[in-house]
């Protein structure tokens, strides 16, 4: 186990490694003491922007998303309480480009294709709703028709319909058009709010993946018509993330608790992933960095709460993942 | 000669002919606006005015005052009304509706004059425009993508453009969203979104605008007092004064019916610069029923209380729970608005819920249109369209357009959309045709084959108003097969839902049922009473 940066970046709330990592070995992290990055496959990290509040102590960096084109635009955007931060040039300068006033918390942001080709920056706030902007982040406006919850907690991209999917303090909502109409699905809103979303792909079709704050986790087949339990007995805590480990809707490793867990044939059974080190703290957020070696394995950064970030390497045991 | 006589009764063969006389002139001159290269109708207005140039049925029909002859006068005002019905109700097929109807009176008419029973042709006539209806929602598809919007548009506007606007926009705004139009400042149209929801009922008092160039206010951290409230005496304003710090709001929007001019000089007076503001605003709705239901909404957006004249409450009363919170809102001298209202979102779902299961249920169009704009302001925002030009003439009728293509992309959006240029009649024929030998009734028989004869009217009229040979295009979309449609402006077949030949399914079925049950009603009118006496009438000296 390496551990670094140590107990100083206080919460983790967002992890996101480049998607040319096998090259540029470039992560970035967004947590409590402002925002970090890595250049070097996570061995050292800077801090890159510290944002201050009154009294000159720092303030959360809540969000952080990177570039698909990372390595042509070298575009990073960050969120924080009221506002969002642009880096053209990798992470060492940053602008605000948009805050509103009274300020929301901007808890999520993503790169979203939607039909059409058409690419588009999504931000969720908490009480501001979705905002979008269609210039790689220079400029925003709110996407919020059909909304009725402004309180976003999180966003999902899904890869072949195009559609997003915005996770809010009492349901889940799509949209078939980058976020400008929002339609609410059949999540039942009694097992609200969610803490996380992702969406597989496979030849089958999609499958939603909801992770709650306190119902588990969720899983849907039909567009998010019919919702299934998918969360094993023995995870009760809530469920804060979610990645998928393959290009298929099989495979999910998921953080809930102390723990994360794994599976391999759509959720219908979970194991524990063997760490050779317990987790201190509760795991806020997981990311798995694209593959660099097949044979090594791939770079897993998981961020905690207070406890800063943890970094393993995810290889395949037999029929099992194993972090070391 | 007095203008009202005695009465004059006119009965068969005259009376029937006489209405089909009636409804074939009007039919003359409304023919020729159908399909996407219409051509146009000018009415005369009063003297000194430039005639108008129409090409909407329901419009050209109005303008026909009445007709010189007095039997087909009243067949062409019974076709006048509901021509105008229909165009209030779905906006448009009024031209489709009057070919149709025109076509079932010149088929059944040489029937009925060889002895067939009137009564019995249209009770069949009925039964088969109840399974042609069900044919029509069978064939219609739900709009799926906003290329078909813009399709749908374009049969309604015939400009592309346009089109294009309001497909983009209602992809965004969704069938209940709130769309605005506005006369624009440049050639081009123009669109643009509002966020949050607005009313349009002003600021009370324009002191209160900061100086602002547009006159508006711009507030954050609101606190809403939702009243009908008429405040005569400064001391009601007193306890309200005091309460809206206690929720740690920078504004107060005061929502009241009016404020004497003393409220308004204490009500300035106590505006001190650094401490919160209060921003009275004229309560919206013109009646107090539409007042009533506007303070709902407000409450149930943003989770305050209504403080109502009805139960003799006054601001007094308000206390710190009563008062709605939203993230922000503007005010100016003609509307209100509100972003980000802090009510309780599953309160708020079950209040929508109940708004759509009523707009679903209700008939009343002014109500209907009430109850969309109620549902609109819940969706998070609206649109504005602002139609550009080179004349005013022009602008005009570009907006008289954008407003029919709303209609009817409202409706698609509700209802779904059907193959258009008449082939989903074409597909209902084939439909009849199939159906034809299956019964030995002869009135039943009848009913059929006038049917199947007249749904293919309106393709003939649309290849006929393009200058192209109707036969050889109906010939050539029947070879294609079904789903194929003869393209006007091409001048080839095409399948309609690649080419985007579009029509609103609500519109095609209003209108064959519009046009069937006039007609049949005609066909079964037996005698007219005229109460003036008709001009060629002969009189004793």
């Amino acid at each position: 186990m390496t551990d670094y940066p140590g107990h100083e970046l206080g919460d983790v709330l967002a992890l996101a490694p480049s998607p040319a990592y096998a090259e540029d070995r470039i992560c970035f992290a967004a947590t409590s003491q402002g925002l970090y990055m890595t250049a070097d496959g996570g061995r050292s990290w800077q801090n890159v922007f510290r944002p201050v509040i009154a009294g000159g102590a720092s303030a959360s960096v809540t969000a952080v998303a990177i570039s698909p084109n990372f390595a042509e635009d070298y575009t990073v955007l960050a969120g924080l309480y009221g506002g969002i931060l642009l880096s053209t040039d990798r992470g060492s300068s940053w602008q605000r480009v948009w805050q509103r006033n009274p300020p929301p918390l901007v808890t999520d942001i993503r790169f979203h294709t939607a039909s059409g080709g058409r690419q588009t920056v999504v931000a969720a706030t908490l009480g501001d709703g979705v905002f979008l902007s269609d210039d790689e982040g220079c400029h925003w406006s709110a996407g919020n028709f059909g909304l009725l919850d402004p309180n976003v907690l999180c966003l999902a991209s899904a890869p072949l319909s195009r559609q997003l999917f915005a996770g809010v303090e009492s349901g889940l909502f799509h949209s078939h058009n980058g976020g400008r109409t929002w339609n609410e699905t059949a999540f039942p809103p009694d097992l609200a709010p969610l803490a996380t979303l992702a969406v597989t792909a496979s030849g089958a079709g999609e499958v939603i993946w909801a992770g709650t704050e306190a119902h588990g986790l969720w899983a849907s087949d039909d567009n998010g018509c019919t919702w299934n339990y998918k969360g094993a007995r023995h995870i009760q805590a809530p469920v804060n993330a979610l990645q998928s480990l393959g290009n298929d809707n099989h495979t999910m490793l998921i953080a809930s608790g102390q723990a994360l867990y794994v599976t391999d044939d759509e959720g219908l059974t979970w194991l524990p992933v063997a760490i050779d080190s317990a987790l201190p703290a509760g795991v806020l957020t997981i990311a798995v960095a694209p593959e660099v070696d097949r044979l090594e394995g791939r770079d897993t950064f998981v961020g905690l709460r207070g406890d800063g970030l943890r970094q393993f390497l995810l290889t395949i045991v037999g029929n099992g993942f194993m972090l070391a | 000669m007095s203008r009202f006589g005695r009465p004059c009764i006119v009965f068969q063969p005259e009376a029937g002919a006489g209405l089909l006389r009636g409804v074939s002139l009007l039919a003359q001159a409304i023919a020729p606006t159908l399909g996407p290269l219409p051509r146009y109708v000018a009415a005369e207005g009063l003297a000194g005015v430039t005639p108008e140039l129409l090409d909407k049925a329901g419009t050209i029909a109005r303008r026909v005052i009445e007709l010189r002859e007095l039997n087909a006068n009243t067949g062409a005002m019974l076709l006048r009304g509901m021509l105008w019905q229909l165009q209030e109700k779905v906006g448009d097929g009024g031209a489709t509706a009057t070919v149709l109807c025109q076509a079932v009176l010149q088929q059944a008419r040489p029937y009925l004059a060889a002895g067939g029973n009137a009564m019995r042709l249209r009770y069949y006539l009925e039964q088969e425009l109840r399974h042609l209806s069900e044919e029509l929602d069978h064939m219609t598809r739900p709009v799926s993508s906003p290329s078909e919007l813009v399709a749908l548009a374009n049969t309604v506007c015939f400009d592309r453009e346009l089109a294009c606007r309001l497909g983009e926009i209602f992809d965004t705004v969704g069938r209940y969203g709130q769309v605005d139009i506005r006369s624009g400042y440049g050639r081009a149209c123009t669109h643009d979104y509002i966020e949050g929801a607005y009313w349009q009922s002003g600021l009370l008092t324009r002191t209160v605008a900061d100086g602002r160039e547009d006159g508006r206010v711009q507030m954050d951290n609101v606190a809403i007092a939702i009243s009908d409230l008429v405040v005569e005496e400064p001391a009601d304003l007193v306890p309200i004064l005091a309460i809206a710090p206690q929720v740690g709001a920078k504004y107060l929007l005061l929502l009241v019916a009016t404020l004497s001019e003393r409220v308004l000089a204490a009500l300035l007076a106590a505006q001190t610069p650094g401490a919160y503001r209060i921003i009275p605003v004229r309560t919206p709705g013109a009646t107090p029923e539409e007042q009533l239901a506007n303070m709902q909404d407000l409450a149930v957006m943003t989770g305050g209380s209504m403080t109502l004249r009805i139960t003799r409450d006054s601001l007094q009363r308000i206390t710190p729970p009563d008062l709605g919170r939203a993230r922000r809102a503007w005010a100016d001298r003609f509307a209100f608005g509100i972003i980000g209202g802090q009510g309780e979102v599953r309160r708020l779902r079950s209040h929508l819920a109940n708004l759509k299961a009523g707009y679903q249920k209700v008939e009343d169009l002014p109500v209907k249109e009430h109850m969309q704009q109620r549902i609109a302001r819940f969706m998070g925002g609206s649109a504005v369209l602002y139609i550009g030009g080179t004349t005013e003439l022009e602008m005009k009728r570009k907006r008289e357009y954008a407003r029919q293509a709303e209609k009817a992309l409202r409706l698609a959006l509700h209802g779904g959309y059907l193959p258009g240029g008449g082939t989903a009649y074409l597909i209902l024929q084939a439909h009849l045709s199939g159906r034809r030998g299956t019964s030995g009734d002869v009135e039943e028989q009848a009913a059929r084959h006038i049917l199947a004869n007249a749904l293919e009217v309106p393709f003939r009229t649309i290849t006929r108003n393009a200058g192209f040979s109707e036969h050889g295009a109906l010939a050539a979309v029947r070879r294609a097969g079904a789903g194929h449609v003869f393209d006007v402006r091409s001048g080839h077949v095409v399948e309609c839902v690649e080419a985007g030949i579009l029509d609103v399914a609500a519109v095609q079925r209003e209108a064959l049922i519009h046009a069937v049950k006039t007609a049949a009603l005609l066909l079964t009118t037996d005698a007219l009473v005229h109460q003036k006496e008709p001009e060629l009438t002969l009189r004793p000296a």
